[in-house]
């Protein structure tokens, strides 16, 4: 398979990971998520030749993501939120917005490190991969995103 | 943790994102316009050397040992310089991203750490240097300009200075906020 085949397997295959991720480090702002997408794939592009099967290829662009995505807001430092506000308030759309305002709100509280442990989590990645993706132990993993769990909920709660 | 669980439901409810037709090739295309780049800007930087030097057989500075000393010194440190900033700017875009977030944020510190000795010690070293250099010229300046050029070389250039030195202190300003904000990024 071609570089460039591989490259666009590869792109479609974790697109939607990759934004999920992003879009949790922007505080659910879609297009910043989407320029954070795309210099993500141009790293992943860039290091394919590097990629040696050592991890896991979700691992491997899941610590792509997660090192560009804090050196490019590093840059940025400002963001705000955006959520698509229906004309006519929905009580049941307004809650569920408000919800996720708090869960951003509170993940941004978090140290860049454990913002990084947590989003990875929602996203459904194993805390294997996880503690591979930060470089810290299993173990060590486990006690810490059991505190950041604690720390989250009970954030959201007093919101 | 209950609570956390309903989080996390809640969160796989988020809008789903629609995969970019094209992205691939978009990205493909960004990827070797930024590789152009790169080498346009190396290309750019050792054509200026070769200028700057150049210049200097030129005018023939060698002749007079005060205006060579001084032309060496503007040229030597703008060329450094040059030198200095485009081997940072090489070495933290070959940052391997695929490290893990420990490795890679211990490499950013140790780079930003780096580029404090540039910005404390050999910036200022060299800034000097270039004054000097030019302060050093000013006399072949007023024998050869015309009174009213040379009054606005001169005026000018003190100008110029103190914004460098402005942008200078901006600079480091801006790494040392970023360099706290590495430490604070790991526990």
């Amino acid at each position: 398979m071609s570089q460039n085949n591989q490259f666009n397997k590869i792109y479609q295959d974790n697109y939607h990971k990759v934004f999920g991720l992003c879009l949790g480090y922007v505080s659910g702002n879609e297009e910043l998520a989407k320029e954070l997408v795309q210099q993500v794939f141009i790293k992943v592009w860039e290091n394919l030749k590097n990629f040696r099967n050592q991890a896991k290829l979700s691992t491997w662009i899941y610590r792509i993501a997660v090192n560009t995505c804090l050196q490019e807001l590093r840059k940025k430092k400002k963001y705000s939120l955006i959520i698509d506000v229906p004309d006519e308030i929905d009580t049941e759309v307004f809650e569920k917005e408000e919800r996720f305002r708090a869960m951003y709100h509170c993940i941004n509280q978090l140290s860049k490190e454990n913002r990084s442990i947590i989003l990875l989590d929602l996203e459904e990645v194993s805390q294997t991969e996880i503690a591979e993706i930060i470089g810290i132990s299993y173990e060590a993993l486990r006690t810490r995103i059991h505190r950041i769990k604690d720390k989250l909920s009970k954030c959201v709660k007093n919101e | 943790m209950n609570n956390y669980n309903e989080l996390k439901e809640q969160w796989g409810r988020r809008s789903q994102s629609i995969l970019p037709a094209n992205g691939a090739t978009e990205i493909i295309k960004k990827g070797k316009s930024i590789r152009r780049k790169q080498l346009i800007g190396q290309v750019v930087l050792g054509a200026t050397c070769i200028l700057l030097i150049g210049f200097f057989f030129y005018i023939s500075a060698y002749t007079n040992k005060t205006v060579s000393i001084g032309l060496i010194l503007m040229i030597g440190s703008l060329t450094l310089r040059m030198l200095v900033e485009s081997f940072f700017t090489f070495s933290i875009k070959n940052f391997r991203p695929d490290e893990t977030l420990h490795t890679y944020i211990e490499k950013l510190k140790r780079y930003y750490k780096s580029r404090l000795v540039i910005n404390y010690l050999v910036t200022p070293i060299l800034f000097i240097s270039y004054i000097v250099g030019f302060i050093m010229l000013l006399p072949a300046f007023k024998q050869n300009l015309s009174a009213g050029f040379y009054q606005y070389v001169f005026y000018s250039s003190w100008v110029i200075f103190f914004f460098l030195a402005v942008l200078i202190a901006v600079q480091i300003r801006k790494e040392l906020s970023l360099l706290r904000e590495l430490k604070k990024d790991i526990e």
